[in-house]
């Protein structure tokens, strides 16, 4: 069960990359019950298994925010350099989102579902922070 | 510590992979027993202390006109750095003192001293400012005169309050690479080493209330360079931690420079940040000041414990080593110079790509220090490169580091021992206390950094 979903929120994020700038809406609605850090790796095998294809998948970390506060603790998704990562942040509050290191930084609209894509090139850990309220959501680990 | 963990283009290191923690730890137990039996049996660092001085000519230069001229240098940095704090774009990255302080300064001084001896005696731009006030009261005739006399028993407290606000100000307060603050900061602690030095003299409140000079000047006797009598003197590294330290406080100084950055490596752990995500959650939306002020107060505590933690170790192996060989006094100053160099090298294993990466920020800093797009140094175009150090080189000299100096605390304190214990027995018995000691701080050291 779990998987299916993982793999429908992989294709829908996909598919959300793909109409990037449409409405999102209904990408967060799918990928809500995968709001875990077991997500990517999962995702990760699924990509492994699946004949590699030109572009491979990006990892998609979703993260629900409440309050400022990321549902189900900070999210730590570990990817591989050279992994393509789609962090999706739905928040109900709060100014903008921002992946350290990688200076991605995106403003958010309460409700909906804002999306920060990222090319893994960088080995480390990266913090991924909510503005005002100031609060950390994930650390992402790019191992070597 | 803000600026650095938050910097643009920052990376922090991943932790060290299990494997290289054991081999790390099997390494350090395995060189420290056979070290025990290998080391000398003679004091040998006390003799070759004071070394060979390094010609008339050069000492007269560097102490002469050239401390004067980076003295002057110095404090024109000193007013870029406090105005950019005050008047530049409040945007920690597009503003020069963050990086200035919390990098070139924190970071940079600590190696430049241990490379080239006590450099802050002509970098500090208070000091340079008390030698300008007395140098021009002397000119027009005037004495220039201490207020007071030290009270000795105060001893080296002083200067380790300095270094634990210093902390608390990087790694507790919330907005620590704000500015504002930092031009509060330094307005505050200007005043706070004017006065010290007024009161009690240049020199005396730089040996115990001026914080960093203490500290910077602790690690400079790990230095292959010193200045006797204003002649330069070459000597072998290390050789300057002979003897010991018997200025009160002095406990206290050193466990607040391990413990701080103990700290500071367990709060980039999954467990403190999950606890702090627990503390601030529920306030932060309706509540965001007192959920700040609540994780402030945490890392204080976390602060506070990590540098009693380091200073309970140290004391009861010493008076575990006094029981060993009956003892008739206290050991505790005896053994606190060995202390320093596993000291810096906790700052090398946490902060090496910091400073390579986030040093690099600097230069454009530099050009534009208020954030207002000046070119001060030419239309510069510097991208900072962030990957210098692969992950591996970063694990490797990390671990090498804390080896190194891990051997280097041992082998001093070994000399220590020998030199006061003229009975090899005690000396050895005496030493089996300072060894585990050393082996759970580098194996501490270690640990955080391996934390996930």
């Amino acid at each position: 069960m779990k998987r299916i979903a993982i793999v429908l929120a992989v294709a829908a994020s996909a598919v959300g990359l793909a109409g990037c700038g449409g409405d999102d809406g209904d990408v967060a609605e799918t990928t809500e019950p995968a709001v875990t850090t077991t997500a990517p790796t999962e995702t990760e095998t699924t990509a492994e298994t699946t004949p590699a294809p030109a572009k491979p998948k990006p990892t998609t970390v979703t993260i629900r925010v409440v309050g400022g506060v990321p549902q189900g603790g900070i999210a730590r998704p570990k990817v591989k350099k050279g992994d393509r990562v789609v962090i999706v942040v739905r928040a109900d509050a709060g100014e903008s989102v921002h992946v350290h290191g990688y200076d991605v930084e995106r403003t958010i609209t309460p409700g909906k579902p804002v999306r920060l894509p990222i090319t893994a090139t960088i080995p480390g850990r990266f913090e991924v922070e909510l503005h005002h309220p100031d609060s950390v959501l994930a650390v992402l680990t790019v191992n070597p | 510590m803000n600026v650095v963990a938050h910097g643009i283009g920052n990376v922090e290191d991943l932790p060290i992979p299990a494997w290289m923690f054991y081999w790390g730890a099997a390494v350090v137990l395995v060189a420290s027993f056979v070290m025990l039996g290998a080391l000398w049996r003679q004091p040998l660092l006390a003799a070759h202390e004071r070394g060979r001085a390094a010609g008339d000519g050069l000492s007269r230069i560097v102490t002469g006109p050239l401390r004067i001229a980076v003295q002057i240098l110095s404090v024109l940095l000193f007013a870029l750095v406090w105005a950019s704090a005050l008047f530049g774009d409040t945007d920690p990255y597009r503003n020069l003192a963050p990086t200035w302080i919390y990098v070139v300064f924190w970071l940079g001084v600590p190696a430049l001293s241990v490379l080239l001896g006590n450099v802050w005696r002509a970098l500090s731009p208070w000091r340079a400012l008390a030698d300008a006030f007395v140098w021009l009261r002397e000119r027009g005739g005037g004495r220039a005169q201490p207020l007071a006399e030290y009270p000795e028993g105060l001893g080296r407290w002083p200067g380790a309050v300095v270094i634990f606000a210093f902390a608390t100000l990087e790694l507790a307060y919330s907005d620590s690479s704000s500015p504002r603050a930092l031009a509060f900061a330094i307005a505050l602690y200007t005043y706070v080493a004017l006065f010290g030095m007024a009161a009690f003299g240049r020199d005396t409140w730089d040996l115990n209330g001026e914080g960093f000079a203490v500290l910077f000047g602790l690690l400079a006797r790990i230095a292959p360079l010193h200045v006797v009598d204003g002649s330069i003197r070459l000597r072998w590294p290390f050789t300057g931690l002979a003897g010991a330290d018997r200025a009160p406080g002095t406990v206290a100084f050193v466990s607040v420079m391990l413990g701080a950055v103990l700290f500071d490596g367990y709060s980039r752990t999954a467990s403190w940040q999950d606890l702090m995500v627990e503390i601030e959650g529920p306030y932060l939306r309706d509540q965001p000041g007192l959920g700040e002020l609540l994780v402030a107060l945490a890392a204080v505590g976390g602060l506070l414990v990590a540098v009693l933690l380091v200073a309970l170790a140290y004391v009861a192996a010493c008076s575990l080593a006094r029981g060993s060989v009956n003892a008739p006094r206290s050991l505790i100053p005896d053994f606190l110079r060995s202390l320093l160099p596993i000291a810096f090298v906790y700052l090398v294993a946490h902060y090496v790509t910091t400073v390579i990466n986030t040093g690099q920020f600097v230069i454009p800093l530099l050009s534009d220090p208020l954030g207002r797009g000046w070119d001060l140094l030419g239309p510069i175009d510097y991208l900072p490169a962030v990957t210098v150090l692969s992950p591996n080189q970063t694990w490797y000299v990390q671990v090498t580091a804390l080896i190194v100096g891990h051997v280097a605390g041992l082998a001093v304190a070994h000399d220590r021992a020998v030199t006061i214990f003229p009975d090899r027995r005690n000396a050895l018995v005496s030493q089996l206390a300072f060894l585990g000691l050393m082996v759970l701080y580098t194996l501490g050291g270690l640990w955080v950094l391996s934390r996930g």
